[in-house]
């Protein structure tokens, strides 16, 4: 074949044109990591590299989501527990103030101490949480319980997607733990035994207790309902980060680049195109009108 | 049999003739990088001996080593890489565009608009994370403008494009029927019409580059030109093309009648840049431009409609998250947030009805699972369908890169042919330099030789 000059500079332009592109590709390979440069370097892959970031986006927002209401339900699961003990303690005192032992004067001491586990008990009925009143249900910004002891809140779910399939309910239900709704009225059958207390009622008093322990169950219940949802929040907090880790698995067989190829590649091309420099000089270098 | 005078015309005619072969030599080498060039040879012939003639050598002329086949491959290969480079070209604005791996597209406000869905529906009441839903519909409806903007302007700077491609191919047309014109009246004058024929070689590349270029050369050693269908050049007239717009806003190339109108050749445009422009903005960014709409009708519909079952703080419920128009056709370069809820946060309807306020979030948790439910007719949720746009620009540009590198591929390849036929090799040139030179130096050798016998018959004779 006839080769004109042209056709020299052509191919000396084309070679390294080519070399130089694969370089480049291979360079960005190998500082970024990532396979592809863009979408059109592989379709299909970036189409589902765009799925697999929201997939992770999601989980990362589930799990969000359960640090968000963590706290909180941490805080209702605290308080309750402060409240099973405020009501054992208002049953002890229901046990003592009884008993035919005591006289009037011991039964108006035990009042006022009832009265003041009544007090601590109102101020956790109106425990306030990151969102509002932790026991108000979906009235979050009006207190619960009036010092009556009158419920105002209601028995909304708070419901949150923390990617366990369905929303799962993270408020605590102060209906449930407190009023008739959940079985007993607390603050009533509080009020009720201070009453017999202040009246030297001992009989009153110990018709009282029942009402007081059924109380407690009642409270010690919503306790575990707390606790379950904290179990839940730990469980799929659990579940997202293994899950978090497939999906960035899957996006690294998909997008990222093998980089120990991607930095022997550029090396080898790297020198690939230091002899294709070398070899092109040569080559342009070589004609009849030189040696004249 | 010849005499000493006759010897001397012979050594004068060859001396004559090295010398224009030095010549063409020297024109061939100073134009080794002149694009379109083709090399030309010196045609020497012998005068005959003993027919009236003395054996000498006789310049005929020159000639332009080429090949027609050739040449037309060369211009319709050149024709076809143009248009696949610029329809490559193109597609590589509108992939970057969308290309979330490198920060542009929607995927990030996407993912930030059903986080904010997610934070609000575990703090339903508080205003951050109302204000955090607004901020994020407002990012998403400005990118999502700014993506449709972009496309919008592409394929209004497509269309100026092709009114100036258009614009040279008629002012190119006219050069080479100006040279058609000097060619013939070169020719009837019997002279050297060699450079006028490159400069319409390269007037035909530059023309090929623009549009679909076939050529035919006429008895008068004219070149026809037949481009999109119609007859641009023949002789010395040249037919002006016209750019238009069709129904649907897509290109029509006009072939111009004098006295006005002209007739739609729009279907016969095979190549050049024009044609890669055409392919760009009619097809592939009109179609990008139709799904993002399509898309974005779907995606602000489906939000709408479950923000409007949703309840604000201020007890009002109904209202959209977006504006969307009644129909998907420029959906994306109009998608707002509604002023129903614009710098309202309060606005936002995370509860599930009235009476959860303020602490409810069903609503929010369902706009949250939005970003998974299937999208208007399609079936393919948010994600899926925002990835189907990707993929499908992705596709679209992987198949022009490829047909751009096979045209390129094949249009080296016709050039290399062209070239190895009609291109200036040096070493040839500085063969034919020797050639040349060491005849030249022979025919002069026979001068002196002739004059020295002379000088020995006349100091003889005298």
């Amino acid at each position: 074949m006839r080769i004109a000059d042209s056709m020299r500079y052509m191919q000396a332009n084309r070679h390294l044109t080519s070399v130089r592109s694969q370089l480049a590709k291979a360079s960005h390979q190998a500082l970024t990591g990532q396979r592809l440069t863009a979408p059109s370097d592989d379709p299909l892959a970036a189409a589902e590299l765009v799925q697999l970031s929201a997939k992770h986006n999601k989980l990362e927002r589930q799990r969000k989501s359960a640090a968000l209401v963590q706290g909180d339900a941490e805080l209702a699961e605290g308080m309750l527990a402060e409240a099973g003990a405020l009501m054992q303690s208002a049953i002890e005192a229901g046990l003592k103030g009884g008993s035919d032992q005591l006289g009037a004067e011991g039964r108006a001491t035990l009042a006022r101490e009832l009265q003041g586990i009544r007090d601590q008990l109102l101020g956790i009925a109106n425990t306030k949480g990151s969102r509002g009143y932790l026991f108000a249900g979906s009235k979050t910004e009006t207190q619960p319980f009036d010092s009556t002891g009158a419920f105002l809140g209601d028995d909304a779910a708070h419901n949150v997607d923390v990617g366990a399939g369905a929303p799962v309910r993270v408020n605590a239900s102060g209906q449930n733990a407190f009023t008739a709704a959940g079985g007993r009225d607390v603050f009533a059958d509080l009020d009720a035994t201070i009453a017999a207390l202040n009246a030297d009622d001992g009989a009153g008093v110990r018709a009282a207790l029942d009402d007081l322990r059924l109380g407690h169950e009642q409270v010690q219940r919503e306790r575990s309902q707390a606790g379950l949802v904290m179990n839940r929040l730990s469980t799929a907090t659990l579940a997202l980060d293994r899950s978090e880790l497939l999906v960035a698995r899957q996006s690294e067989t998909l997008g990222a680049a093998d980089q120990v190829r991607a930095y022997s590649d550029f090396v080898v091309l790297g020198q690939a195109l230091e002899r294709a420099i070398g070899v092109t000089q040569q080559l342009l270098s070589l004609n009849a009108l030189n040696r004249s | 049999m010849a005499n000493l005078t006759s010897l001397l015309s012979t050594a004068r005619d060859a001396l004559s003739a090295q010398a224009y072969g030095i010549t063409v030599t020297g024109q061939n080498i100073s134009n080794v990088n002149t694009p379109g060039y083709t090399r030309r040879e010196a045609v020497l012939q012998t005068r005959a001996f003993g027919s009236g003639s003395y054996g000498g050598v006789n310049v005929a002329g020159l000639r332009q080593v080429s090949d027609r086949f050739l040449d037309r491959a060369q211009l319709m290969s050149l024709g076809q890489e143009a248009a696949a480079r610029q329809h490559n070209g193109v597609l590589a604005g509108v992939e970057a565009v969308l290309n979330d791996a490198a920060g542009s597209g929607l995927g990030s406000s996407l993912d930030a608009l059903f986080n904010s869905f997610g934070q609000l529906a575990a703090r339903p009441n508080d205003p951050t994370a109302r204000g955090e839903v607004l901020f994020s519909a407002e990012n998403l409806a400005a990118n999502v403008r700014s993506v449709a903007d972009e496309l919008a302007t592409t394929r209004e700077e497509l269309l100026t494009k092709a009114r100036e491609i258009v614009q040279q191919v008629n002012s190119r047309s006219k050069e080479l029927a100006q040279l058609n014109r000097q060619i013939q009246v070169a020719e009837a004058q019997g002279k050297d019409a060699a450079d006028l024929k490159d400069q319409r070689s390269q007037r035909l590349l530059d023309l090929a580059g623009l549009i679909d270029v076939r050529t035919t050369i006429d008895g008068d050693g004219g070149v026809l030109v037949h481009s999109a269908g119609t007859v641009l050049v023949e002789g010395g007239n040249a037919r002006s093309l016209g750019i238009d717009l069709d129904g649907d806003g897509g290109i029509k190339l006009v072939s111009l009648i004098s006295g006005g109108g002209g007739t739609d050749v729009t279907r016969f445009l095979t190549g050049g840049s024009l044609a890669g422009v055409k392919e760009a903005r009619d097809v592939d960014v009109f179609a990008v431009a139709q799904r993002l709409d399509e898309f974005v009708f779907d995606v602000g519909n489906t939000i709408n409609a479950q923000h409007a079952l949703g309840t604000g703080l201020d007890g009002e419920t109904g209202r959209n998250l977006f504006d969307v128009p009644s129909t998907s056709a420029g959906a994306a370069r109009v998608f707002g947030v509604s002023a129903d809820v614009a710098g309202n946060p309060a606005a936002v309807a995370a509860a599930g009805d009235g009476t959860t306020l303020p602490g409810g979030s069903d609503n929010a948790v369902a706009l949250a699972a939005l970003g998974d439910a299937a999208l208007g007719s399609t079936g393919r949720s948010v994600f899926q369908s925002y990835g189907d746009i990707v993929g499908d620009i992705a596709t679209r540009k992987s198949a022009a890169q490829k047909n751009a590198d096979m045209r390129a591929a094949v249009h080296a390849q016709n050039e290399a042919m062209r070239e190895s036929l009609s291109g200036v090799s040096l070493d040839e040139e500085m063969v034919s330099l020797m050639k040349y030179q060491t005849a030249y130096q022979a025919a002069a050798k026979v001068l002196s030789t002739v004059d020295e016998m002379l000088q020995e018959l006349l100091s003889r004779v005298g």
